[in-house]
């Protein structure tokens, strides 16, 4: 920790300030529309300042979104999509991810063959073809499906991400824990999964995003209202010869911020350098 | 390791075989079901007016339900492919006529019967006669069947913004001359005199049809069929006209880029345009059973806002000509587990007490003469709408679509590609015309 | 021999429910996508096996020559600037300086929005009539602003890959902060010790260190790219006249605009053995140890 006070001391502090800060004035202009639209009422769809706000800026949208769909069981059911799926690719992706870097697995490179291509579907691509296999084994109009589906597109994700992190740390520490006479589960779950804490952060948070913003696979594959996720609301704001924007833009905002959240949670273990624990 | 590697493909590749033997198939079976649920897909009516129609027909009809669901046109798309592929059709689902109709044709149920049992044998008088023509468009010769019947119908054509108009003492134009000066006269303020949002297709489509049957009323459809050709001169004097929207300075800059909806629509219901190409529809935004606080100024009572037809081209026809036809049209899925239910509620949409809710919304022209608003919010409203009910949608001949989805595209692409420069009028009626000769074979 | 099939049966057993959930949700779509290629067929109605037509048709099809171009756009002009930028905010912010918390945040937004809305917004920013750039460029008397950057055909492409970096670097920004933590910082201090000054440290420890993240966002970035779908579709639906179009916004509109389902998935096959193929050569060049995992 020393160092690091030390290094602070010395860092440039105020001239970074002086580059991020416009910088990210710039950065932040078009998700400074997006919550200005979101305030923008239906009566008075006029803009000020560039165009970037509105010329009359109301919480009516939220109000109108919130009134008219149950959005905490919208809110209910785009967590039981999401949760489950993080876990599942958490825990069965950083187990691969512990064969493939330190266990004896045979045809290695073809299971990493595989898992580019999973990486590499297209989502419209395989709709169809996913719909027929969640109809075949019982899980279509179901939270279940989804999850399982979701667990499957984002595990190569997660192989690949956690397996860096694992060969990253030294063979020596795997070594030691099986001179200690630690069983392969041991030394995965006491001693790997903790230290690659950095990746599965990173893993979090992809699969969150991807589970949680995804509205193609629950509208098709979901045909029971009480099901729908919360991506599915914006549709109603969104169709045909539809301008309703300023709605449409409050949903999305709402639907937004618990991606935020969780990144905030989880960015800590983004910066807790793991170097030190290592040693 | 060689060995072993071919061994594992081989297995995974029978593994995968096993599975297969499913794409390509046609689809057979039934949809099943409840015997007192119908349920509905489709992209319109939009959903808060979907719920109303439900609500009224489940209200009058104790003990049924109604599941719908409303999407995004292109989503609407997957999604009815992966049900026709799979056996779980909707009972009722929203069509456009031609080419969509015709690609679930095998899935979907005559509705002729239903029609004449619900209104009695003269049922197509209670139509517009455009809507009866365009059900049926793309039938198989010889095939008479209706398996679609239209909800809401609609002309496209222009719209001005009054407000800007009396502030530049401009007039309404009508002829092509006309439209040229009096963009010139609303220029130099802040807003756009002609506000093209030409990034969409359909927009793009519907616009060209508008001049195109001004120039030579019908021909464009003639080549469409092969009994003329896409590189008729006056085919290619639409296109160049077309053109002189972007390079006579009358559209917007970026019109190839900017869309109808949200951003153009929101565009100009800011006031920041004159003039907008678009449809009926557009007098949906001053909806009476909205809460009208929430509708800006210009669109109370339609204020602000009146249609006009699309100017007359020189050397065309006299008169501006009446393009439009179907806005959406309903299907019956010929494996419905209640097909009477669902006629039930197919005919209340079109014309009974949910077909009320849907045009007390103004959300397009219904597509049966007679219905009509159960309030107005102005006598300007009132006018607007008898136009279209009463003086326009009888008198149109022309389609809005074509009947085909390759030649729709290939007609989008030219009128793109005119439009930014990168094929002169008669290069892009070459392309329309290579891939209709690819489609009538 | 026993403790080795142990050891594999171990190794098997690790990677079982992974392999699972591969072999019911992603060998069958494949093979689908396959077999579909290989027919006439709009998806619906039964079709008709016309063999390898599909794929001769495909080559020959200037829009399908298009997308590949566009691709070879995509992949080093989004993935370089997104890398670069994501790297110099990743050792900015790794650094503890006040309020690097917000940072991070602000700049990984753009990745949590839905690309829905990044299209509808980018194209107010754009929109060269009453857009952000054109206000401020009337502003300031910048008109280049105030160009027709996503409805002209040359720049169209270029104008979606500028707001996919501004989308994605964060994402970037994220794996260098996250490859940062494997640094061991002793490594680091023994260069400072040695007069090493920041930028060499940088240059010559840190960079290569974070070998295995620069790869890692290599590959996801050349798949990703391949991939590319919502944001073209939402900004410009892969026109005009076909001039941004990717593989994936094209198979799209065959599939369920067109109704050519076999010609879209043949156009799907064709983009998963591109992917397939540069990511194994990138194998190749790079060295096998990072994808098979053959090394140690």
């Amino acid at each position: 920790m020393t160092t690091s006070t030390r290094r602070r001391s010395r860092t440039p502090g105020r001239w970074l300030h002086a580059i991020l800060i416009p910088v990210a004035a710039v950065w932040m202009i078009p998700v400074v529309m997006v919550v200005g639209l979101s305030l923008m009422p239906p009566s008075n769809p006029t803009t000020t300042f560039f165009g970037i706000l509105p010329a009359q800026p109301s919480f009516s949208n939220y109000l109108t979104v919130w009134q008219q769909n149950p959005i905490l069981q919208h809110l209910g059911n785009s967590l039981l999509i999401a949760v489950p799926s993080v876990v599942i690719v958490i825990v069965v992706g950083s187990m691969a991810a512990f064969a493939l870097a330190r266990l004896r697995v045979p045809l290695r490179g073809l299971i990493f063959g595989a898992l580019i291509l999973a990486l590499v579907l297209p989502m419209s691509g395989i709709v169809v073809a996913t719909f027929k296999i969640l109809q075949a084994i019982g899980l279509y109009d179901s939270l279940l499906g989804l999850v399982l589906v979701y667990s499957a597109l984002g595990l190569p994700f997660a192989i690949i991400i956690i397996r860096t992190s694992f060969l990253a740390i030294p063979y020596e520490t795997y070594e030691a824990a099986v001179t200690d006479g630690a069983n392969a589960w041991q030394i995965f779950w006491q001693v790997y999964f903790p230290l690659a804490r950095p990746a599965l952060a990173v893993v979090v948070i992809w699969q969150v995003m991807m589970s949680w913003n995804d509205f193609l696979l629950p509208l098709v594959t979901l045909s029971s209202t009480e099901l729908k996720p919360l991506t599915l609301v914006p549709l109603a704001y969104r169709g045909i010869f539809l301008s309703q924007p300023g709605a449409l833009f409050a949903i999305l905002v709402l639907i937004s911020i618990p991606v935020v959240l969780v990144f905030l949670l989880v960015q800590r273990y983004l910066v807790n350098g793991l170097a030190g624990a290592i040693k | 390791m060689n060995r072993r590697k071919t061994a594992a493909i081989a297995g995974v590749a029978a593994l995968g075989l096993g599975l297969a033997a499913c794409a390509g198939g046609g689809s057979t079976g039934s949809s099943g079901g409840d015997e007192n649920t119908v349920t509905f897909r489709s992209w319109s009516p939009i959903e808060q007016t979907t719920q109303q129609m439900v609500d009224a027909f489940e209200t009058a009809n104790p003990g049924t339900t109604i599941e719908a669901t409303i999407f995004n046109y292109p989503e609407y798309l997957v999604d009815l492919q992966t049900r026709a592929s799979s056996n779980t059709f909707p009972d009722i689902v929203g069509l456009q006529p031609g080419a969509l109709t015709q690609q679930y044709r095998s899935n979907l149920m005559p509705l002729q019967d239903c029609a004449a049992s619900v209104w009695g044998e003269d049922w197509q008088s209670k139509f517009y006669p455009i809507g009866i023509e365009q059900a049926r468009a793309g039938n198989p010769e010889g095939d008479e069947n209706f398996y679609s019947l239209p909800i809401l119908v609609q002309t496209v054509n222009l719209w001005a913004n009054t407000e800007l108009f009396d502030a530049a003492g401009a007039t309404i134009p009508t002829t092509w001359d006309e439209l040229k000066a009096t963009v010139g006269q609303l220029s130099g303020g802040d807003y756009a005199p002609f506000m093209l949002p030409a990034k969409d297709g359909w927009l793009r489509n519907a616009v060209f049809l508008q001049i195109v049957n001004n120039v030579n009323p019908g021909l464009v459809y003639q080549a469409e069929s092969g009994e003329d050709s896409w590189t008729n001169p006056d085919i290619v004097t639409a296109l160049e006209y077309w053109g002189k929207l972007f390079t006579d300075g009358i559209a917007q800059e970026g019109a190839i880029g900017l869309d109808a909806y949200p951003s153009g629509a929101n565009q100009f219901e800011a006031g920041n345009a004159a003039m907008i190409p678009l449809g009926a529809w557009w007098i949906q935004q001053s909806d009476p059973t909205k809460d009208q606080s929430e509708i800006p100024p210009l669109s109370q009572g339609m204020a602000g806002f009146e249609p006009f037809l699309f100017p007359t081209i020189p050397g065309g026809a006299d008169e501006s000509q009446f393009v439009g036809g179907i806005d959406v049209a309903l299907g019956i899925s010929k494996d419905a587990a209640n097909p009477d239910l669902a006629c039930k509620v197919l005919t209340d949409w079109i014309a009974g007490e949910g077909g009320q809710k849907l045009v007390d919304t103004m959300n397009d022209v219904p597509a049966v003469a007679g219905l009509e608003p159960s309030t107005f919010t102005s006598d300007k409203q009132e006018a607007i709408w008898n136009t279209f009910v009463n003086d326009w949608l009888p008198q149109v001949k022309y389609s809005r679509y074509f009947d085909d989805p390759k030649v729709d595209q290939a007609v989008a692409d030219a009128l793109a590609a005119v439009a930014t420069g990168a094929q002169t009028p008669e290069e892009a009626a070459a392309a329309i015309q290579a891939v209709s000769d690819e489609v009538n074979g | 021999m026993r403790t080795k099939l142990r050891q594999n049966t171990t190794g098997l057993l690790f990677l079982l429910p992974a392999l699972t959930l591969f072999a019911v949700f992603v060998v069958y779509p494949i093979v689908y996508n396959i077999q579909a290629s290989t027919l006439e067929w709009d998806g619906v109605n039964p079709g008709t096996f016309i063999g390898l037509d599909n794929y001769v048709r495909l080559f020959q099809d200037p829009t399908f020559l298009i997308t590949l171009r566009n691709s070879a756009y995509w992949i080093p002009l989004t993935i370089v600037p997104q890398a670069l930028i994501g790297l110099l905010l990743a050792l900015a912010l790794n650094r503890g300086i006040f309020a690097s918390t917000f940072y991070r945040a602000l700049f990984f937004i753009p990745a949590i929005l839905s690309p829905v809305v990044v299209g509808i917004v980018w194209q107010r920013v754009m929109d060269p009539f009453n857009g952000v750039f054109a206000s401020v460029g009337k502003a300031t008397g910048l008109d280049w602003l105030g160009g027709s950057f996503l409805a002209d055909p040359d720049t169209a492409i270029f104008a979606v890959i500028v707001v996919n970096i501004w989308m994605w670097t964060g994402f970037s920004m994220l794996f260098y902060l996250a490859g940062l933590q494997l640094i061991d910082t002793s490594v680091l201090e023994a260069a400072r010790i040695d007069g090493a000054n920041s930028f060499q440290t940088t240059w010559r420890i840190t960079f290569p260190l974070l070998k295995s993240t620069h790869l890692s966002l290599l590959l996801l970035g050349i798949i990703g790219s391949l991939k590319t779908f919502e944001l073209v579709y939402v900004l410009t639906q892969g026109g005009p006249a076909h001039a941004s179009e990717m593989l994936p916004t094209y198979a799209f509109q065959q599939a369920f605009q067109l109704q050519s389902v076999g010609y879209a998935s043949t156009i799907s096959v064709v983009l998963i053995v591109i992917a397939v193929a540069s990511s194994l050569s990138m194998v190749r060049v790079f060295g096998a140890g990072f994808i098979s995992g053959d090394e140690k």
